[in-house]
Order: C-alpha cells, then sequence, then structure tokens
C-alpha cells in the first residue's frame, strides 16, 4: 500500500494550495485606467533637481514631469519658447530681465514668484552638482513679484540654454539634498512616492497652467534593471513603455502588433578618448591612426544597428552650433603606415578603460579591441566598476577610455567647454588657440558668432583627436498601442505630459 | 559554527584505515570512483588538451557571423556546433577554453584552500592553548560571513582579476578544512601512537607531519572532492555578479552573464554553456560522492 | 564575535578602490567637486578616526546615512529585510513540501525507475548554476508560455520563479537526505514492529519515520544557510526582487559605505543567530545533547 503523506507536509501543501488560488485573484493585467506604467533601465538617485544627480538622464526625465523651467528650446522653430517666463529681454550683455507668468502655483499651493527663481538659482549654486558650473557666475534679484532680473559676472551666450535645464522650486526650499526626496515643483505631475529601486509614483497635477495637460491621471515609473525583464512586461502588459532596446529587441519587437517602436535622436555622443599627455598617444599621427584603424560603419551597422550612427563631429547633429565633419576614412593599411611613420611599425600597447553603462558597451568595447589588434595596436581593455572608473576618468589614469557623455542643455558649451577646454583637464589635450576659441564662444552672446567659433572648435578636435567621436546615440522607444499620441522627442529626454492612455 | 561534509578521524587507528584500501576493481564502491573518475578526467582532458585543438580568439571578433544558431554553417565553411555569440566568435571554443579556466580556479583555490586550513586546523588542535584558542577565534569569525557575501566584498576589494578571484574562493573556504582538520587532531593527539612518537623524542613537526596528517588525510581529501563543485558554482555566480573573472576570459560564468541580453534571440549563448556546467559540476559531484562511500564506509548514502 | 565581524567590514569597505563621492557625482564630476564631496562625507579624515567615530556611531545603533538616498542605512536595511524573509521562507517551504514528496516517493520502492530518477534529478538540481537556471526559468515560464511574471515583488504569482529557482539546490540536497532516512529508518526494528502491531502506514510514516527524519533535516538546513544567503543575493539580481541581496550589490557598486557595513554586518549577524537557532532546535530534538 502506498504510504500516505505525512500530516506536516499535508498542511504545507494546503497552505501552499491557498496560496496559489489567492494568488489567482490578484494576478492578471496591471494596466489600469489612466496609469501609464513606464519601465526605466537606470537607477533613480536622487529627483533634486539640482543636486548631483541633476545630470542624470533619468532624474532629468522625471525632472520635465515635476517642473517647470523659465523657458524651454524649440528645435523645430530653432528659437526659446516662453514656459514660466512669459516674455524676457538682455537689458545689456550681462542683464537679463525675465518677466514670469502669472497665477502659476507649485504642488504644495504656494505661489510661483520671483524669490521663487531667486532661490533656485542659490540653490543650484549651493547644492553642488553638475548645474552648479552653469550658474556660478549668476546672480539674481527679484525686482517685483513678479520680475527678476539675472546678472551675470561677465557675458555669458549659454544663459538661456542653461535656464532650460533649470527646475524651478518653491521659495522655501531648504539647500539639502533631503529635497529630493519629496520634490515640489510646479510641473504637469505631483510626486506621489518614491520607492528606491522599486518605483517612483506620479500623479496629475490638476491646476497645471497649461490647460488641457495632463492627459493621464498617474505616471509610475517601475525600476526593472534586466533587459529581458523589461521586454517581458511589456509584452505581457505588465507595464505600456520602455525605452533603450537592443537591436536585437527591436528587430522582434518590430513585428507586434500590441507593440509600437519608434526611434528618435539624442544629445548623445559615444567616444574613445585617447589620452594625449601620455606617450605613444602625444603624437597626433598615432592618436590619426587609431581613428582611421576603426571601422565605425561596420559596427552600427550589427552591434549597435539602430540605436547609435556613426557620429559626424564631436558633438550630435541635433546640438545647437553642430558643424558636420568629413568621416575619418576606415583604412587599415593606412593606419598601420602612420603607426609607422609616427616610428611604431612594431605595434603599440595601450590599455583601455571603460564602464559597461552605456548600451551594448561590452559588445562595442570588445569590436574596438579586435579592429585594432589587426593593425598592431594590442589593447588591454579594463572593464571598471563604477566607483573607480569615475575617480580614474577624472583624475586622467588612462591611455583610452571607452565613454560617452549627452550635450544636456542641448548647446555645443555644455560638451565642448566643459570637456575639451584645458582648463577642465578631461582629456590630456592641451591646445591654446582651441582655448582662447571656446573662451570667445562662452563669452559671445550672439548665437551665428557663437556657433562660427565652435566650428573652428570641432574642426580642431576632429582633426587632432583627443578622441575618436564613434557614434551619435539614438533612441528606441517601445509601447503598447494603449499608449496613445506619444511624440519622439528631439533629444532622449521625453515627455508624456501629452500623452493618453486608452482605457 | 559548523563544517560541512564528513566527520573528523581517528576513531580508528591507522591499521583500519590501510586494510580497507584493497584495489579499486576489487569492489563495487571502488568501481563507481573508477568510473566517475574516468569521466571526469575525459572533462579534464577536454579542458586541458582542447584549447591546444580547438582555436579561439578572444579579439577574433567577426561581426558577419554574429549570433548564428548551433551547426550552422560559416562563411569559411567551417560549422559552428554550439553556434556563434555575440560578437560572431565561435561558442564551442569559448566553452572549451572557460573549462579551463573554471577548472583552474576550482583546483587551484581547493589545494590552497585545503593546504593553508588543513596547516591551521591541525596546528591549532595538535599545539592546543593560547594558539589553539587564537585560532579558534579566526575560525568561527572567517565562518560567521556567508561565503558568498564575503567573497563579494572581498572581490569588490582586490578588484577582477583571475589571481583574485583565485584568492577570494580561498579565502572564503580555507576554515572550512580548518575546522575539520582540528577535529582530527584533537582526537588523534591522545592516541598511543602519538604518544610513542613523542616517548622517542620525535619533534613537534615531525609528529604533525609523519603522523597527525596521514591520519587526518581521509575525510580531508572528502571534503576537498566535495568542495570542487562548491568552488565551480562559486566562481560562475562571482562571474554573474560581474566581480569575477574579468572580461574577456571566457568563463564559463562571464558567456552566461553576457548572454543573458540575447536569451530571446540568440538562447544557445547562455543556455549551451550553462549546460555544459550543469553537466561538469554533476560529474565532480558524482566523483566526490564515490570517494566517500569509498573511503568511508560508515557513511551510507 | 559582532565586533570583530564590524571591525572587519568597515577595513574591507575602506579598503575597496573606488571613490563613493566620483560615484555620486558621476561622469559629470570634476576633481574639485570631489574633493568637495569627499569633505561633506568626512572621508578626508585619517583612516583611525574615521573607524573612532564609526565605533562611536555604533555603539548607540546609528549606522550613518545612506550617501545615495540620505536616510539611516539601517532603516534601509530593515526596509528590505521582508522582501528576502518572504522570498526565504517560500523557498524553504518548497524544499520541504517538494523534498518529502519526493523523498518519499524514492524511498516507497528503492531502485525502482521512479527512484532512479527522482535521485538523477536531485543530483542535477544541485549542480545547476542557480542564475543560469533563473534565466531559463524566466525564458520558458514568463517569455514563451506567459504563466508568469518575470520580475519584481507583489502578488504571489511573482514569488514563484524565485522561490523555485532559490529552492531547486536545496530540493536535490534535502530530497537524497530524506530518502536516505526513510530507507535507513524504514528497516529499524521498531518500525517493523509498529507495523506488525498493525499500525497503519500513515501513522507509521509520521510517528515513527519522519519525526527521527527531523534531527538530520535540520542539521541539513543548518548546514546549507550559507548557500541559501549565496542563492538570494543572485536570485534578487536576476529577478530584480527588492531585497536585502539586492541592495548590498547595488551599495557595494555604488561604495556606499554606511548601507553595505549595515547590510553586511546584519545578515553575518542573522547567519550566526540563525545557526545557533538550528544548534538550539538540535537540542530540543535530541535530549542527549546538551547545549552550555
Amino acid at each position: 500500500m502506498m504510504p500516505m503523506i505525512g500530516r506536516l507536509p499535508r498542511t504545507a501543501l494546503l497552505l501552499v494550495v491557498i496560496l496559489a488560488a489567492s494568488g489567482l485573484a490578484q494576478a492578471g493585467p496591471a494596466a489600469q485606467p489612466g496609469t501609464l506604467t513606464v519601465a526605466y533601465p537606470q537607477r533613480v538617485v536622487s529627483l533634486d533637481p539640482h543636486g548631483t544627480a541633476a545630470a542624470e538622464r533619468i532624474t532629468i526625465i522625471l525632472g520635465r514631469h515635476l517642473f517647470d523651467t523659465l523657458v524651454t528650446w524649440d528645435p523645430a522653430a530653432k528659437r526659446f519658447q516662453p514656459a514660466l517666463a512669459e516674455r524676457w529681454r538682455s537689458v545689456n550683455p550681462t542683464t537679463w530681465e525675465f518677466e514670469l507668468r502669472r497665477g502659476v502655483k507649485f504642488h504644495d499651493g504656494s505661489d510661483l514668484t520671483a524669490e521663487a527663481v531667486r532661490t533656485t538659482i542659490e540653490r543650484a549654486k549651493t547644492v553642488r552638482g553638475p548645474l552648479t558650473p552653469l550658474f556660478a557666475s549668476v546672480t539674481a534679484e527679484a525686482t517685483d513679484p513678479l520680475r527678476v532680473v539675472l546678472r551675470t559676472a561677465a557675458p555669458l551666450g549659454t544663459l538661456l540654454s542653461n535656464l532650460t535645464m533649470l527646475g524651478i522650486v518653491p521659495a522655501a526650499t531648504p539647500m539639502t539634498p533631503a529635497f529630493g526626496d519629496r520634490p515640489i515643483g510646479t510641473g504637469p505631475f505631483r510626486f506621489v512616492e518614491m520607492v528606491r529601486d522599486t518605483r517612483v509614483v506620479l500623479e496629475a497635477n490638476v491646476n497645471y497652467w497649461r490647460p488641457g495637460i495632463p492627459k493621464v491621471r498617474r505616471l509610475v515609473f517601475v525600476d526593472i534593471p534586466e533587459l529581458s525583464g523589461r521586454v517581458t512586461a511589456l509584452e505581457t502588459g505588465e507595464i505600456d513603455m520602455t525605452f533603450q532596446l537592443t537591436p536585437e529587441e527591436i528587430r522582434r519587437l518590430r513585428g507586434s502588433t500590441t507593440i509600437k517602436i519608434e526611434v528618435g535622436p539624442t544629445f548623445y555622443t559615444r567616444f574613445l578618448w585617447l589620452n594625449a599627455s601620455r606617450k605613444p598617444l602625444d603624437d597626433v599621427r598615432v592618436r590619426r591612426a587609431i581613428a582611421r584603424a576603426l571601422n565605425i560603419s561596420a559596427i552600427t551597422s550589427s552591434l549597435v544597428a539602430g540605436i547609435a550612427k556613426p557620429a559626424t563631429a564631436p558633438i550630435g547633429s541635433n546640438v545647437l552650433c553642430y558643424a558636420e565633419q568629413p568621416p575619418y576614412g576606415y583604412s587599415g593599411a593606412e593606419a598601420r603606415r602612420m603607426l609607422a611613420e609616427a616610428g611604431y611599425a612594431r605595434g603599440i600597447d595601450v590599455e583601455m578603460k571603460w564602464n559597461d553603462a552605456l548600451p551594448k558597451e561590452r559588445e562595442v568595447a570588445d569590436a574596438i579591441v579586435g579592429q585594432l589588434a589587426l593593425v598592431g595596436v594590442r589593447v588591454r581593455s579594463t572593464l571598471q566598476p563604477r566607483a573607480i572608473w569615475v575617480d580614474d576618468l577624472v583624475r586622467l589614469n588612462w591611455d583610452m577610455n571607452l565613454l560617452g557623455t549627452g550635450a544636456v542643455t542641448g548647446d555645443a558649451d555644455y560638451s565642448l567647454g566643459r570637456l575639451y577646454h584645458s582648463r577642465a583637464r578631461r582629456t590630456g589635450y592641451v591646445n591654446p588657440e582651441l582655448d582662447r576659441l571656446l573662451d570667445e564662444a562662452a563669452s559671445t552672446v550672439n548665437t551665428a558668432a557663437r556657433c562660427r567659433l565652435y566650428q573652428r572648435v570641432q574642426e580642431i578636435l576632429w582633426s587632432e583627436v583627443p578622441g575618436v567621436f564613434l557614434f551619435e546615440s539614438l533612441e528606441v522607444y517601445a509601447y503598447r498601442t494603449r499608449v496613445q499620441s506619444f511624440t519622439v522627442p528631439t533629444s532622449e529626454i521625453f515627455s508624456l505630459s501629452e500623452v493618453s492612455v486608452a482605457p | 559554527m559548523r563544517g560541512d561534509g564528513p566527520r573528523p578521524a581517528g576513531q580508528d587507528g591507522p591499521e583500519a584505515a590501510r586494510s580497507r584500501r584493497r584495489p579499486l576493481v576489487a569492489t563495487r564502491k571502488g568501481r563507481r570512483v573508477l568510473a566517475t573518475g574516468v569521466v571526469l578526467a575525459a572533462v579534464a582532458v577536454a579542458g586541458l588538451a582542447g584549447p591546444l585543438v580547438v582555436p579561439y580568439n578572444p579579439l577574433g571578433v567577426r561581426l558577419e557571423e554574429r549570433l548564428r544558431p548551433p551547426g550552422a554553417r560559416l562563411r569559411d565553411g567551417a560549422i559552428a556546433i554550439f553556434g556563434t555569440d555575440q560578437l560572431g566568435r565561435d561558442l564551442f571554443g569559448q566553452v572549451v577554453h572557460g573549462a579551463r579556466v573554471s577548472m583552474l580556479v576550482a583546483g587551484s583555490t581547493v589545494v590552497i584552500a585545503g593546504c593553508s586550513g588543513t596547516a591551521v586546523g591541525l596546528l591549532a588542535g595538535f599545539t592546543g592553548g593560547r594558539t589553539d584558542t587564537v585560532l579558534v577565534a579566526l575560525v568561527d569569525l572567517q565562518l560567521a560571513f556567508p561565503p558568498l557575501l564575503l567573497a563579494i566584498l572581498l572581490a569588490a576589494m582586490i578588484g577582477p582579476s583571475l589571481a583574485n578571484v583565485i584568492l577570494t574562493l580561498s579565502v572564503i573556504r580555507w576554515a572550512v578544512f580548518a575546522r575539520l582538520a582540528r577535529g582530527s587532531a584533537l582526537a588523534l593527539r591522545e592516541k598511543e601512537f602519538v604518544e610513542a612518537a613523542r616517548a622517542l623524542g620525535a619533534s613537534q613537526y615531525r609528529i604533525l607531519l609523519a603522523h597527525l596528517l596521514p591520519n587526518a588525510l581521509t575525510p580531508l581529501v572528502i571534503l576537498a572532492t566535495l568542495q570542487i563543485a562548491l568552488q565551480m558554482l562559486a566562481e560562475a555566480a562571482l562571474s554573474f555578479l560581474g566581480l569575477g573573472i574579468p572580461h574577456p576570459l571566457p568563463s564559463w560564468g562571464v558567456t552566461i552573464s553576457q548572454g543573458r541580453d540575447y536569451l530571446q534571440n540568440a538562447w544557445w549563448i547562455a543556455t549551451v554553456p550553462g549546460a555544459v556546467m550543469t553537466l561538469v559540476v554533476l560529474s565532480v559531484g558524482l566523483f566526490g560522492d564515490a570517494v566517500r562511500d569509498y573511503l568511508d564506509p560508515r557513511f551510507q548514502p | 564575535m559582532i565586533g570583530g565581524v564590524v571591525t572587519i567590514i568597515f577595513l574591507i569597505v575602506r579598503v575597496i578602490p573606488g571613490d563613493p563621492a566620483a560615484v555620486l557625482l558621476g561622469t559629470h564630476a570634476t576633481a574639485e567637486l570631489i574633493a568637495e564631496q569627499r569633505a561633506k562625507m568626512g572621508l578626508d579624515r585619517p583612516l583611525a578616526v574615521q573607524y573612532a567615530l564609526f565605533l562611536r556611531q555604533v555603539a548607540v545603533g546609528d549606522w550613518g546615512r545612506s550617501y545615495h538616498e540620505g536616510r539611516p542605512a539601517f532603516a534601509i536595511v530593515l526596509e528590505r529585510l521582508p522582501a528576502t524573509l518572504e522570498l526565504a521562507a517560500a523557498a524553504i517551504a518548497a524544499t520541504l513540501v517538494l523534498s518529502v514528496l519526493l523523498g518519499s516517493l524514492a524511498a516507497r520502492r528503492i531502485q525502482s525507475t521512479a527512484d532512479y530518477a527522482i535521485g538523477v534529478l536531485s543530483l542535477v538540481g544541485q549542480a545547476i548554476p542557480n542564475f543560469w537556471l533563473g534565466l531559463v526559468l524566466i525564458l520558458v515560464f514568463a517569455r514563451t508560455l506567459r504563466w508568469l511574471p518575470s520580475f519584481g515583488r507583489g502578488t504571489p504569482w511573482h514569488l514563484v520563479l524565485p522561490a523555485v529557482t532559490l529552492s531547486v539546490q536545496l530540493i536535490g540536497v534535502m530530497t537524497r537526505l530524506i530518502r536516505a532516512g526513510i530507507v535507513e529508518t524504514a528497516g529499524q526494528d521498531y518500525v517493523r514492529t509498529a507495523r506488525a502491531k498493525g499500525l497503519a502506514e500513515p501513522a507509521v510514516m509520521t510517528r515513527h519515520v519522519y519525526r527521527n527524519m527531523l534531527i538530520p533535516v535540520v542539521t541539513m538546513l543548518g548546514l546549507q544557510l550559507g548557500s541559501l544567503v549565496a542563492g538570494v543575493v543572485v536570485v534578487e539580481t536576476v529577478f530584480a526582487w527588492p531585497g536585502l541581496g539586492r541592495l548590498i550589490v547595488t551599495a557595494i557598486n555604488n561604495r556606499d559605505y554606511p548601507v553595505v557595513q549595515a547590510s553586511v554586518t546584519f545578515v553575518a549577524a542573522l547567519f550566526v543567530g540563525l545557526n545557533l537557532l538550528v544548534d538550539l532546535t538540535y537540542a530540543a530534538l535530541d535530549p542527549r545533547i546538551r547545549y552550555t
């Protein structure tokens, strides 16, 4: 006869059955009317719009929904548009006057005042972060409740571009990063909760100053670090939207009837920096040889197909003051010849440091190492944990470094001035002419004149190769068809304020 | 705390241990040791000699051949038995070369941890007194950390490299051996033959090496074979978490970890090395069991 | 002992290369900004001073504040605890139920096909790398069959795949143990006596066989605690399970010293405590053992 299951395991079995049954009742599609669920691949460090995470993409995206800025950049019309500032004028090259929109309220009920703008500028300077240098020379004065004057120490051509990054916070906001745990702005959504490594929940601001916006009641950002997890959740309807997919996933999802895929431009450029303060990379011929040894289009048509295209300048093609440069001209033979000419006929040994934060960075790193090996550049490829990589990067402790950066403000100055001025000490490349051009451009207010200077800067960077500019990133948005009227943004920063969801 | 595995030796004398060792083929248990050992040796030979036969160049990127399924014929006419990976490198080559890395790590860490742990344990158990107290405290401190957690911390501390992974995985295992060896030494040091050696004026080290060690060896060998499988899994887990064998050495853990983004489109990249690994760990485990049954007849499976 | 653990963790954490200030600031950092940030975090002081301050705080139960979240590190650890306990409890429950079932089934007819199959399965279960198993389960059950959610925590359904992944290795170990135990005790005189005096089979199993299995089962669970902790770290990473394991991995990557210190010490203390609990249970179950 069969030995029956004992009493103890039988109780446990019953328990399992009950658990499973209760789960059955709760399971089902997560889609709720009026709620839009988005999965993001990055970790939300903080929602403080001025803090240390202010240039992190996910912080900027969430900031777009929580805060407003004084002005916004309209890439279609190629000009700045009013937002919280209804109108503005340049009194003289160092003085700007902004007139604020009337009747705008913060999520906590307080009014938008000139004092709030003054606090915001002070905060950006006090709470140290990536925005701090942008506003270091700016002082604000509230001349009347809705009028604010910004003064800069010297003429500042990028002031308006920089202001498109500055989320305005209430006048009473403390100068501590704790604000990032409970952010208050004037934006289309108000903050509900943030559960670390899990989700951020926002709900519609019914008193938003732009009528009819937002169109969804609730916006939920869920954290799913694994790509396969994100895509599966999208396919099963657990989430409505995600971004940053791989070429393989894009190809597969394109056949789906329930999921739409759209590709848009970004401000992001990816490059291989070559440390010109170290041998043998101090020789421009070696740096040029490396640029010519890389078959960039072979990589963009396979490994990063659909998520990047070959770079045509040190900055993205949709960044203000972009100037197109000719391709490097891939030629292994030419690269070998240039190396020999520089006295390295037997090749060189260099180390490449990198961190795998960018999409497909592992594969790109391997491909670069493989391609360079063909011309005698023997690369030791060192994948570093982020904590070490950033540290080494800013200390210039590397031969070659594989990375990328976004021109966060959409202005050439943000990347070029910040990274390639010798004062910045970022690449090991020093050129007094470049410094002079960058200084002049930064203090030029006229956009056309500024762009002429940046054009020259881009030519120098392209031919002197402090880095090989590899790709311009593209962004892929995948969403379920219940998401309606999503417009592909002109940069990687998207907004869901005008998106609605079918029930 | 406790060490997993067999019990300390010493309940019976050296004679008993010796009389047990009849030729391997003569007993059923012995034949099992041989059978599983042959399988394992075949894997080991494949891992050691395979790299000489199967070419694999981690830099051999062939973008036009990427993501080919198992059995696909490549443009140069070769057949990729296990398919190719995301960069067009041959997966079979990767798996064969990965076997070498995996075995090197598992083997060397068990040897290092085993030797150092045994030395500490015998010394503590044999000397007693303050040395024992200090060493036991050290062992207990070590065992207070869950092994992989400590490995993660250590790996993050000393950075990813092959040598560091070996060091890390040795550090997390020595205490288990120390514990077992100490137990054996405690039991053995009161035995007549040790007393006799001492009476004959043998030095401490001579007693340790010539008398204690040989008699304490059996359970230690059993423990070592059991640990090999654990170490293989630990290495893969570390690599999976990004703290193990550095890219681009083709450790199985690294290959599986990198293949996970391709699960839907190229399932073979993560699946094939995982299956091979399961098989190898399985045969190591079977071998360990067989050795234990053979050497420790009191243990009933 | 905990003092030693705390010191070791403090030292390891400080020796880990990489700068928490640099992670916090990211690629937009400059050398000056990083130096400023370090000063703000108190990392510019000598190690001995940092250690003294750390000990003084720990003595009053203050583990410092997370560099990233600004909240007390210990509160963050406690917040993550339920998720991990839920996962571990589910895995242990699944292990006990399944291994008793499979072990009994195998022991029913020794050397039958079923016995052989279960034996092979439990060996395979012990040999499968758990992160790989997790990936394959996601591929099969979440993606292809769409039966179960692939990530995160919420409904009991979310628990299934991570708990199964975590328990497979344990099930392998326990099934073999239970099978061996039943085979051994079933042949004992007292069991034969019980049968001979006409006791029904379920009663024999419960009263005599399973009860005698309790000690080895508890012992083996204790022995497997270490691999359970390891499994939790890996499984939480695979399934985006918001528990302690994932907290530790992200905190190490971010060099969030206070959180690493608090969480690793907490887990080590938990580990020691559970081991002690196992020893005590052992003593309670077996009257011959006195725990002093």
